[in-house]
Order: structure tokens, then sequence, then C-alpha cells
């Protein structure tokens, strides 16, 4: 079936059928209609099917179902089959015991080796990945001769950037702890309160470090907004010039010259 | 019975994560291998659950289909794309230009043009911003959006122009500075809201996978 | 009291011998208010809904009034409740529930949805009427002509037994087809005869065994449109702009943009501060919380124990308690049951509703197509280059100048389909400076669709190197697990990913293709490129694989949206990502190094004029906003 496909005529096809998706979809601007969530239903199932089908070729396949297939003494009678091909594909067969009724019990062994696995992973990846490179990373910017390996900055310069990167972590980490402590982490963190200074009664926020951290998020996602903004555009302007080509290839398909 | 299975299916969490966790910090040589097999198995099951989940993605809109609910119809166009595909990946293999084709053609486009419909969003709700909210933090994330912006993208004015100059470097300080503080606290929070829920699995306190 | 049924003006109890209440038997009461407020026997918000829907006006002729053998009766005498003279106090009912119902059509706009959609109902219509339409007037229905015809006068007397309008169609007055079942159960006895029964009379008969009528009343049926069938509010929301007439519901709304679905970037849910970090600090709340083990909240966590307190040793009760009801008590039961449980389901948080765009969302849809389409197609109006790069560029392409040629590197594509009109532009420049320096690439991913997007790259980059699948780059394929099965190539490479993608079968496994000859460990690789549209992913490469490269250079290709949360790792003493490419400016900067104008050249302006529209808008939205502010101060 394979050799029977015309590859030119898969791409006039394809391309006739990309570009009317994705006038479909466009048309969400309009509002909810019937064209855009038949071009959204069919992209999730056909995005599922290719999932399946790639975890099966990539991953099922060539580790559960080959190694028989080839039959090879080999494997057949060696140490791995045990633990390359009997005990995985148990455990596969017990994942799917979950949607046996009555089963289902035996299913969560599966379960518990996967969350019990990504569980470690994740607290060994987040302990010696982040919290302990960062921490050392916002506790080193203090130091005055430090030269930034990222921007060649020094002296001065680095070191007021510096203080306010530092300033900007623990003001966002007390943003969140104050919540914490009050119990109440949807209340306000931060008050404004009248501070008696030399000049008489100042309204300060207070206290001002989860006032700052609050400044300084709303900086970090001002610039995540941005950036996502940009993204998105690029993605628009994407989709903009393949139609353009589209129809560009069309017309030439069609001999007319656009 | 429920409760030793609870208990075994524990135990066995516990004493797979404990294998997987120690190689992060100490490395014991003697289990090194027995991870690498315990992380084998975890790749073999994720591959497998996705497939339990398409199976539980058709199941939901195999009953909207089979109750009538409103919008079936576009259950029944989401099994069929998926039950098609699936079939048409198996039979040809992941690599063949029909499963391409489809990807390139139809997954694609769509999910891109989706993403680009995302900018005509996030404009309007920037747009409709200042209107909802009018505080502080609305006006700092918004002006600082905008400057973000002004100092990214080309300008009608040409090039090496003084505002443009001001605005790169204002952005460059903006995002390189200011943001990678406030980034910083919020990655360690993440870190450490991971490291909380992992150990809570690791030490049982946590048990999702069930009885 | 045990509940029993006793017959009227019994002093006791004929089975626990309790003092029974006074029954009052006599003539009903004269006013309707007397009937609403006489002993709460109808809750205010059925009466509301009554008279709602009735169109019925507090100076309706009061009916008669049945006497109440035990206290379901109010069921069956609710049709015969037409309004309230005094109402409630204020402020205990919602606001539009206060308001008088618009005397003219002209007003209907104003009807609550679920209103206008019993009357839709009633009126048998099940196209929904386009706004603006008007209807030949046939025969007026009768909510309708109740509601016009109210305000001057009394409406005309209602029966109870027989409707008003014979038609089928009209039968209920806008009622709700259970009030009617209700109203026939009770009344049907009292029938002179049964051919005069109207049609829509014909199914329910009194004997009260057979099926009781059925409780749709209160369930608002969602349909497909989510709009109600006679109620348009498109002219209101497009005749001012949206940012004005939304203030009051933006208290109510999520502050996020409405997205279009499923396409929720992983920036936008890292920017849920409190939701992320909700799990930092909330991890003890359900330590205190039992799980529910029986019944039909078993699994939940955090549910009142109900079995405990069931379970509970008690006192045994001196006599025996059985039920003792007859037919017509079940039936009113199950019908107070069925009551009660449409009442839960109206109450349910209905799904988000589905607004028309508004003239707001047409306008920006269009200037921004307008704006990147007019440079793409018409090629006007057209951007200077960048006349400087970004400081993170030139480090990065003096780190690629210093990896050795023919050294292999793994390129790890970690973004979506949808993502490939940033990410390709952004990472071209990259792989082609690879490829210039002869650096040959294995390529993986996290993701199904990541292969695909690989090979797309490479063999759109390679074809201008004349580099050659197998020769000059493999794909290592799809490698599931997420940080499991990073951790897993990190440490075992080869026993992670068994079998390539677009693989020679000819050639044998991947690991044997000359790319990867002498890779083993993943500090083999010269360097690792990890390729990701969400800094999760960068999070993960970065945490679970750089501590295995051996001291080799980790660099991260990220979209824009995603940089603030990775630069932490760049913008360091010690810097676990050694170089960053974001953004199309850096990937155009980038092109010009290289003398090959690609992808970020051919879309920069049209990104150019698009930035500059969505500049535009904001400026004007906030000027919108601060001129709102200022005339609502004003006023």
């Amino acid at each position: 079936m394979e050799t029977l496909l015309d590859p030119v005529l898969i791409e006039t096809l394809g391309t006739v059928l990309a570009a009317l998706l994705t006038v479909m979809v466009l048309t969400y601007v309009l509002g909810d209609n019937a064209f855009f969530r038949t071009a959204t239903f069919l992209f999730v199932g056909v995005a599922g099917g290719y999932a399946g089908a790639v975890a099966w070729y990539a991953v099922l396949q060539p580790t559960l179902v080959a190694p028989v297939l080839a039959l090879d003494p080999g494997f057949l009678f060696g140490s791995g089959f045990l633990t390359d091909w009997a005990i995985p594909l148990f455990l596969v067969v017990l994942l799917f015991l979950r949607l046996v009724p009555g089963a289902g019990r035996l299913g969560s062994l599966p379960v518990a080796i996967l969350l019990g696995v990504g569980a470690a992973s994740v607290v060994g990846g987040a302990i010696t990945g982040t919290i302990v490179p960062q921490t050392l990373a916002a506790m080193e910017t203090l130091n005055p001769f430090a030269v930034a390996p990222a921007t060649g900055e020094a002296g001065l310069e680095r070191l007021g950037n510096a203080l306010i990167v530092l300033v900007g972590t623990v003001s966002t980490l007390a943003y969140f702890g104050f919540g914490v402590k009050r119990g109440d982490e949807h209340g306000p963190r931060w008050t404004i309160q009248r501070v008696k200074t030399p000049i008489g009664f100042v309204p300060v926020p207070w206290p001002l470090f989860p006032f700052l951290g609050e400044i300084f998020i709303a900086i970090t996602f001002g610039v995540m907004f941005a950036g996502a903004l940009s993204a998105s555009l690029l993605y628009l302007t994407e989709r903009v010039q393949f139609l353009g080509s589209a129809i560009q290839f069309l017309l030439g398909g069609l001999g007319i010259a656009p | 019975m429920r409760t030793g299975l609870q208990i075994i299916w524990t135990a066995i969490a516990i004493g797979f994560g404990l294998i997987v966790l120690q190689g992060y910090f100490i490395d014991i040589p003697g289990l090194e291998s027995l991870r690498t097999i315990i992380l084998q198995w975890a790749v073999i099951l994720a591959a497998a659950a996705l497939l339990f989940g398409l199976g539980n993605l058709m199941a939901v809109h195999l009953a909207k289909i089979g109750g009538q609910e409103p919008g079936w119809p576009y259950s029944a166009l989401l099994v069929v794309a998926l039950v098609g595909t699936l079939i048409v990946g198996l039979l040809f293999g992941q690599e063949s230009t029909l499963i391409l084709s489809l990807f390139q053609y139809v997954q694609q486009p769509v999910e891109a043009t989706l993403a680009g419909l995302l900018a005509i969003s996030l404009t309007l709700g920037a747009v409709r911003l200042l209107s909802r909210r009018r505080d502080l933090r609305t006006t700092v994330f918004l002006a600082t959006a905008v400057i973000v912006m002004l100092g990214t993208g080309p300008w009608l004015i040409g090039n090496n122009q003084g505002f443009q100059q001001i605005f790169t470097g204002a952005r460059a300080w903006v995002s390189q500075v200011w943001a990678t503080g406030a980034a910083r606290g919020l990655l360690l929070g993440v870190a450490l809201g991971a490291t909380a829920t992992g150990l809570r699995v690791l030490l049982g306190a946590d048990r999702p996978y069930g009885d | 009291m045990c509940q029993t049924e006793n017959e009227i003006g019994a002093e006791f109890c004929r089975l626990c011998h309790a003092r029974l209440p006074e029954t009052p038997i006599g003539p009903p009461p004269e006013s309707e208010g007397e009937a609403v407020s006489d002993a709460g026997q109808m809750p205010d918000w059925l009466s509301r809904l009554r008279q709602e829907v009735s169109g019925e006006t507090p100076s309706s002729p009061p009916p008669e009034k049945p006497a109440a053998d035990d206290g379901l009766e109010w069921l069956g005498e609710m049709p015969q409740v037409v309004g309230e003279e005094e109402g409630p106090p204020p402020g205990e009912v919602p606001e539009w529930v206060g308001e008088t119902q618009p005397p003219s059509g002209a007003q209907e706009g104003e009807v609550p949805e679920w209103l206008a959609r019993i009357r839709a109902k009633a009126k048998g219509s099940d196209a929904p009427e386009a706004e603006g339409t008007v209807e030949p007037f046939q025969e007026p229905e009768a909510d309708e002509a109740m509601a016009e015809e109210s305000p001057p006068g009394p409406p005309p007397p209602v029966s109870e037994g027989a409707p008003v309008i014979g038609e089928e169609q009209s039968d209920s007055l806008g009622l709700p087809e259970w009030l009617m079942g209700a109203q026939a159960q009770e009344q049907a006895p009292e029938k002179p005869s049964e051919p005069e029964r109207p049609a829509w009379l014909e199914g329910v008969t009194s004997d009260e065994s057979q099926e009781l009528p059925r409780v749709p009343a209160l369930v608002i049926e969602s349909d497909e449109s989510g709009v109600p069938a006679d109620i348009d509010l498109s002219d209101i929301s497009s005749a001012i702009p949206d940012w004005m007439a939304e203030d009051a519901p933006a208290e109510s709304k999520p502050d996020r943009p409405d997205l279009a679905p499923a396409t929720l970037p992983a920036w936008l849910e890292a920017m849920r501060p409190v939701d992320t970090f909700r799990s930092v600090v909330e991890f003890d709340s359900t330590e205190e919380q039992a799980v529910e083990a029986a019944g039909p909240l078993a699994g939940l966590r955090g549910v009142l124990l109900a079995e405990p307190v069931v379970a509970m040793p008690r006192a045994p009760t001196g006599e025996t308690t059985r039920l003792d009801v007859n037919e017509k008590q079940f039936a009113q039961a199950e019908l107070l049951h069925r009551l009660v449980e449409q009442e839960k389901q109206e109450a349910r948080p209905r799904p988000a509703e589905r607004r028309r765009p508004g003239v707001l969302r047409w306008v920006v849809g269009a200037s921004l197509l307008v704006a990147v389409g007019l440079p793409a197609i018409l090629g006007f109006p057209s951007f200077d280059l960048p006349a400087f790069a970004p400081v993170d560029l030139a480090s990065l392409v003096g780190l690629v100048e210093t990896i050795p040629a023919e050294s292999t590197a793994l390129l790890v594509f970690d973004y979506e389909p949808g993502m490939t009109g940033e990410m390709e532009a952004v990472t071209g420049p990259l792989v082609s400076h690879l490829m210039e320096r002869g650096i040959v690439m294995a390529t993986l991913s996290t993701r199904p669709g990541g292969p695909a997007l690989a090979e797309r790259l490479m063999a759109r980059v390679g074809a201008t190197h004349n580099y050659i699948r197998g020769e000059d780059f493999v794909h290592l394929g799809y490698l599931p697990g997420g940080p499991a099965a990073v951790e897993l190539f990190a440490t075992a490479p080869q026993e992670a990913v068994p079998s390539g993608y677009l693989q020679d079968p000819e050639a044998g496994s991947v690991w044997e293709s000359p790319v990867l000859t002498g890779v083993q460990a993943l500090s083999d690789f010269a360097v690792l490129v990890v390729i990701t549209s969400g800094s999760d992913d960068a999070r993960v490469w970065i945490e679970q694989a750089q501590p295995h490269l051996g001291g080799n250079p980790l660099v991260a290709v990220v979209s824009a949206g995603a940089e603030p949360l990775v630069r932490p790792y760049y913008e360091s003493t010690a810097p676990k990502v050694a170089g960053m490419l974001s953004g199309l400016t850096s990937a155009t900067a980038y092109e010009q190094r290289l003398g090959r104008p690609s992808l970020a050249h051919a879309r920069w302006s049209s990104y150019g004029l698009g930035l500059l529209a969505v500049e535009v808008l904001i400026v004007l939205g906030a000027l919108g906003g601060l001129t709102s502010l200022a005339l609502r101060l004003r006023r």
C-alpha cells in the first residue's frame, strides 16, 4: 500500500487538507463554531492515535515483542529474560488489568512502581539540580570579586544587579511564605501601615518583603507574558505564511500563476 | 486483604523509590544495575500507561456517543480519528508515509493554528486587563510586558535609534536581572513543592496508587 | 412525632399518642399573601418562580386551597400560589428575582436565561428564535399574553382544573411540567368528567399506583449553543466595547484571558502562583483527613465520615418504628425527593458560559491577522534587521566554536508540533552552525511527536549542508517516562533507547551507526542541546542530565515565554546552562552572523508588525481602562 501512494498526490491533498483545517481553526476568531470543533476533535483523535503508535513502536514492540519473535536462544534462556522481558510484560499486563472489574487491585502494583520511581526521580533531581545549586547561586552573588560568566559583568555593576536578584529571590519566597504562616493563602500578603519615622507617620507596605515579592513576581510574569505573546505571534505568522504558500502551491498546480 | 495489599504496594513504592533515589546521592555500586533495570521498567510502564490513557479517552467519548450526549458527533469523530490513526500506525509503522502525512497535514496544522490563536487571546486579555483590574500588581505587570515587547521587536523608525536602544537596554535589564530574581524564587518554590510531594509518596504518606 | 398519617381533626396521634398540632380546617385563606406565609408551606423561590413563569400578578384572585392532610400537600398546591403581595424582605433574594417582569416583549432580553428557556419550552419551539424576528401573531402564548396584559389590570382568572387555552402547547401556561403533573394528581378526582380533561392530562390519572409525574422542572437543559432560545445579548455586547462592559463580571470570572482550548502553555500554568505553591505549603492538610472507605464517596478524602456515625451503637427505641406510609405518601415523598435532587442539579456549577465574542475580539483578531499577513503576502512593510545581537548570542556562538569538529552532539526536541513556528526558526541557525562546524548529531525526544519534528528540521537544515540521515545524523526516537526516563538515559543511554527512528533496518541498531560510534555514556556527547517550548522540560533535563555530562556544555534553546524560568540556571556563578538561545531577535541575529538567512529572516517583518499591533492595542486598551476609571470617579 505504501508504494501505491503517490507522493505528489499526498502532498497536494495534504496541503489542501492542512489549509482547510487551518482556516477552520481560525474561524474561532468569529466565535466557537462547528468548523472549529470539528478540527479540534479531529486533531485530538489523530494526535492520540499517533502517540499510541509511536509508543508502541518506540518502546513496547522492541522490548516486549521483538525479542520473543526473534527467538534468540541467548535471550530466551539468558539472564536478561526475566528482568528485560518477563517482569516488564507481567507489569504491563497488570496495568491493563485495571480495566477489568475485580482485578483492578493487582493493577496497583505497576502504578506503585511507576509512582515510586517517578517520585524518587523528581526528589533527587530537584534537590541536586535546583534547590542546592540555586540556593548557592543566590548566595554567591554577593561575592564582590566574582564575574558573571554569562554577561561578563564585574564590579559595582554586577554587585548592584546581584543585589536586585537576591532581593527578588528572597522576597518572592517571602511572598508565599507569609501567606502560609497566616493560614490564609488568598488573603493579602501585606497591608499599608503607618510607620512612625522622624518625619512623622509614613504609610508603608508592611511586611515589606512580601510587598516586594509581589512586585518582582509581577515583573517576572510581565516578562513571561511578553515572551509568550511574541512566541504566539510567531505561531500565527507561520500559519499565515503557510496559507499564502499553500495558495501559491495550489494555484501553481492548477497552472494559474499567482 | 485490602490492608495487606496496600502495605505491599506501599512497601514496593518506597523500596523501588529509595533504590532510585540513592543513585542521586551515594550511588551504592551493587544497586547500580538494579537501579537501571527499575528505571527501564518505568520507561516501559510509561509507554504502556500512554496506551492505557488512550483507552480511557476512548471510553469517555464512547460513553458520550452511547448516551447521545450533546456534542456526541464530535466524540464520534474523535474516536474514529483515534482508532483510524492508531490502526494505520500499528499496521504500517510509525515511519510510514501515511501516518507521517496524518501528523504533518492534520496534527501539526491544527495544533499550530490553535497556538496562533493564543496570540489573539493573550492580546485581548492584555487589552482588557486595566479595565478589569486596576492595582499596583496589574500596572507593573502590564508596564513590564510593554517595555519588554518594545525592546524585543523591530521598530518602524529603524535600528540604532535612541529610543530603541533605550528600550533594548531596558528590556535586557528587566528580563535578565529583575525577572531572574523572582524566577529563582519561583524555581526554588517549585522544587521545594515537588520535593515535598515526592517525599510524601516515598514515605508512604500519600498512596495515590490505590489499594 | 412519628409521621403517622392521622385523621383530620384528630387530637392525638393514633400510633405514638403525641398531641397533634391543630390543623386549620375551614375556608382557605383569602389572600395569596396568607397562602404563602401560611406556615411557610411554599418556599419563596418556588412561588417567585411560579410568578415569573406564569406571569401572574399578585392581584390574581386567590385560588381555592384544599385542606391539607399532611406536610406534603403544598406540592399539590403550587399552581394555586400566584404571587406574593409583600414579597421577600430586601436583600434576601437575588437582584434579578426582585425585578419585576418586563411587560413588553421588546425588553425580553432582560429575562433570565432559565426563564427564557422555560418559556421557549412552553412555546414548543425547538429552534431558537433569531433576535428581532417577529413571529406572525396567531394565538398569544399564555405567558407572554399574561405578561403583556397583567400590568394594566388583573389577569384573567386561571382555573385550576381546566387551562385557559385549550391548546396542547399552552397547557401549562409556561409552568414546568412537574408542577402541572403535581397539580393534576391532586385535581384529577375533582374533575367533573373524564372526557372534559384536556389532552395534556390524558396521560395522568388519579391512580396513584401509576408512575409518578416526571420532575424535570428546574433542571435547565444545556443545549449546544448555551444560548437561550429567545434571548440574544449580542446587541448589548456589541454596542459597547467589552472592556467597558465587563467591569462587573470581572469579579466572578478568572482574570486570565479566554484561551483557546488545549493551548494552555506551561508558562501559563506557572503563572498561578497560589496553585503552584499550594502544594508546597499545604501538604499537611490531607493528613488529618481520613479517606472514606465505603459508600458512594469511597475514595474521597476529607468527606464527613457517615459510616462510623451510622454504625455507632445506640440505645434501642422502646417500640418498633415501622414506617407506616400509604402509597400516596410514598408517591409524594418520592416527588419531594426528586424535587430536591433536581434542585441540587440546578445548583451545581454550570460549565463556563460560552459567550459570544464581542467586537473587541474581532478587532483584535483582524488586526493581528492583517499585521502578520501584510508583510508575509505583500512584503510590506519591511523592517530593518537587528543591528546588534543580544549578549547571550555572543557567548553561545563562542561556545559552539569551541566544540571539537566531528564530535557528536545530542539534540533534544522537546516541543509540541504546534510550536514549530517559533522553535524551528530559533533552532535553525544553531543547527546550521553545528553543521558548519562538521559536528554529527543524534536527536531524541520525550514527546511522541518529537522524532518527526526532529527529522523535519534536520532534513531542512541538513539539505543546505549535505547532511545525510544515518551518516551525519540519526534519530534515537521517543523516550517516554518523564524525569525517570531522562535519568535512565543520562546513566545508561543504550539501555534507555532500544531502537531508533527512521533507522535503516539493514544498518542494524541505531547505536551501531557511525554517528554514535564511541558513544557509551552521556558524557560522550560533546554538547547537549535541549530545544523546548516549556520551562518544565528544560528543568528536567537540567536536573537529570546535566550532572552526567562530565563538564560538557548544556545549551538551552527555549521559547521566549519560558526564558525567564530557565535563565536562573544560566545567570549563575556556576551555571548549569552554558548557553542560551531564545527569541526571534536572537535567531535573526544568529542567521545574520552565519550569513544564512532562513526562517527567522522570513518571519522578521511579520513578527515586527504583529508585535507593533499588539503594543498599540495594549496601550489603547490601557488608555481606555484609565479613561473609564476617570469617568467613573467623576460620576
